[in-house]
């Protein structure tokens, strides 16, 4: 059984603290894992990479097609974030994309355990993160609680 | 000539010509670390569409290499999302007519289709509300005699990456680190996630230890040697004390397997001010005149990957009662294959008389840019 410990040693994070967290958290949930792949500069496996090309209008050929597609990978470099902004929207009619989002919702939100995930009851103190039982706050401690800066 | 009806979306693509069957290709590029071979040579796609030229151009080369597609003689319909930017649909239709040279081509919302689709199959029907929940978040949109009542859409960001992101949080914290196993884990969610009928008292049966605990499931990982794709393992061979004998990775799943859906109905559980999928499909409709309102109730149509979830529609349907005026019926569609039904929506306008007036032509762009499709396509 671990202890909580203290109070006084801990410190507590304010609200706006606790909000830049929850913004990180959530914008963490919407990236798409999309990477450039590491491995397109090499030349491309297979038999065409051994030998070599003899003749010489199929170079050119794949040589066109290879900066046809870098080409547009050069001119739309922009993310989406980027976009959004460019297209100005407050200055725009509605209903546009902004104004198209849901509003929030009127039911008040529902707290699960940060730990186990059942509901939970209580609150830590220091960073906000829900829990359910002491066990769970002391997994909590030990393992998340402010263990990464925001 | 031939028309080409292809449906963009951030997970796959259904793409296929309107005489013929639809294939579904995942719209993203594949590559194993080991031996650098494309398995797929379709490309992803970011949230919204992100207009790399890249991004569009693979799809169709492979696509088209193995059809022999003569681009002059064809036309395409192509979809988007509702309110995609002006930057975007203009490089769309640079794609469209500059690179690849299509004959004619079709902007349109793939929401659209459907509602297309819908009024097709009942002709009696004046409106329909068409929910397509997907990859990169909720559409909801009312059609009212084919047209879309713009006023009345509403997007909420919660998709089909969001739920396979958390779920990879939640086990990565939980039991086993999958952070990087994206394709893995949406399996897992395909296979084992439901929508629950009665949330709390499903929360109360995962809390319980041993075969009383009916909720929980194991998920028998691939090791990619013996066991190409993962599966789960069905009740009789689970041992609930104690370790399994043989060698595979499990997953414990218990309560993750009704909470993450949850999330479509309830986005405030991870954070998300917005409202769940009733709820904006009540404030959808109520934006609406009032003598609409119950032809809207009564049609609401289910699309998008995320409907496949055992249990979606009885649940949306129970939530709906109970937030819709009393006297209104109400009524939810799944169709049979929400996933192809704008493509089918699709092939069907592709038939319909109208279609050669709907479309941009080549020489129509040629002559007067982008705004020509602005002005017809209302995206």
């Amino acid at each position: 059984i671990c202890e909580p410990g203290p109070a006084g040693q801990r410190r507590v994070l304010d609200e706006a603290t606790r909000q830049r967290r929850l913004s990180r958290q959530l914008e963490a949930l919407e990236k798409d894992n999309f990477q450039d792949d590491p491995l397109s500069s090499l030349p491309p496996p297979g038999p065409a990479a051994r030998l070599p090309a003899f003749s010489e209008s199929e170079e050119p050929e794949k040589k066109r097609r290879k900066t046809r597609g870098d080409h547009f990978k050069q001119r739309f470099r922009k993310n989406f974030t980027t976009l959004l902004e460019e297209e100005n929207l407050s200055e725009k009619v509605e209903p546009n994309y902004l104004s198209a989002v849901a509003p929030p919702s009127s039911l008040p939100p529902r707290h699960f355990c940060c730990v186990c995930g059942f509901p939970s009851h209580y609150t830590c103190t220091t960073c906000g993160g829900r829990y359910c039982s002491s066990r769970c706050l002391c997994t909590h401690r030990e393992t998340r609680c402010l263990k990464w800066t925001l | 000539m031939a028309t080409l009806v292809l449906d963009n979306g951030a997970y796959t693509a259904k793409i296929g010509y309107s005489q013929e069957k639809v294939s579904v290709i995942p719209n993203c590029q594949f590559r194993s670390k080991t031996s650098r071979l494309k398995t797929f040579t379709a490309n992803q796609l970011d949230e919204i569409k992100d207009p790399s030229g890249l991004f569009y151009i693979l799809p169709f080369q492979k696509f088209y290499i193995q059809h022999h597609v003569d681009f002059a003689d064809t036309s395409i319909i192509i979809t988007e999302p509702y309110f995609n930017f002006t930057s975007i649909q203009e490089s769309m239709n640079e794609i469209l007519f500059e690179e690849y040279q299509f004959q004619s081509a079709l902007r349109i919302n793939a929401g659209s289709l459907s509602a297309h689709h819908y009024f097709h199959t009942k002709p009696s029907e004046l409106c329909c509300l068409v929910v397509d929940s997907g990859f990169s978040f909720t559409h909801i949109a009312p059609y009212c005699r084919s047209k879309k009542m713009k006023d009345g859409i509403r997007r909420i960001n919660v998709g089909g990456k969001l739920l396979t992101n958390h779920l990879k949080e939640i086990i990565s914290y939980r039991q086993l680190h999958v952070m990087d196993e994206t394709h893995v884990i949406n399996q897992v969610k395909e296979d084992v996630c439901y929508v629950s009928q009665q949330f709390y008292k499903d929360m109360e049966i995962a809390q319980m230890k041993g075969e009383e605990n009916t909720v929980m499931r194991d998920y028998v990982l691939p090791d990619f040697s013996a066991i190409k794709k993962g599966f789960c393992k069905p009740r009789e061979e689970m041992v609930f004390t104690g370790k399994y004998k043989t060698g595979e990775q499990i997953l414990r799943l218990a309560n993750e397997r009704f909470a993450v859906p949850e999330m479509l109905f309830h986005p405030s559980d991870i954070g998300i001010q917005e409202m769940g999928i009733p709820e904006t499909i009540v404030h959808s409709i109520q934006s609406m005149p009032e003598e609409m309102q119950p032809h809207f109730y009564q049609n609401i149509v289910l699309t998008g990957g995320n409907t496949l979830f055992p249990g979606f529609r009885e649940r949306l349907e129970a939530e709906l009662r109970s937030l819709a005026p009393a006297h209104l019926p109400v009524s939810v569609l799944l169709p049979a294959n929400p996933i192809s039904y704008s493509w089918e929506g699709g092939k069907l306008l592709a038939y319909n008389p109208d279609y050669d007036e709907m479309v941009v032509t080549r020489e129509e762009y040629e002559e007067n840019g982008h705004c020509i499709s602005e002005e017809k396509f209302d995206i």
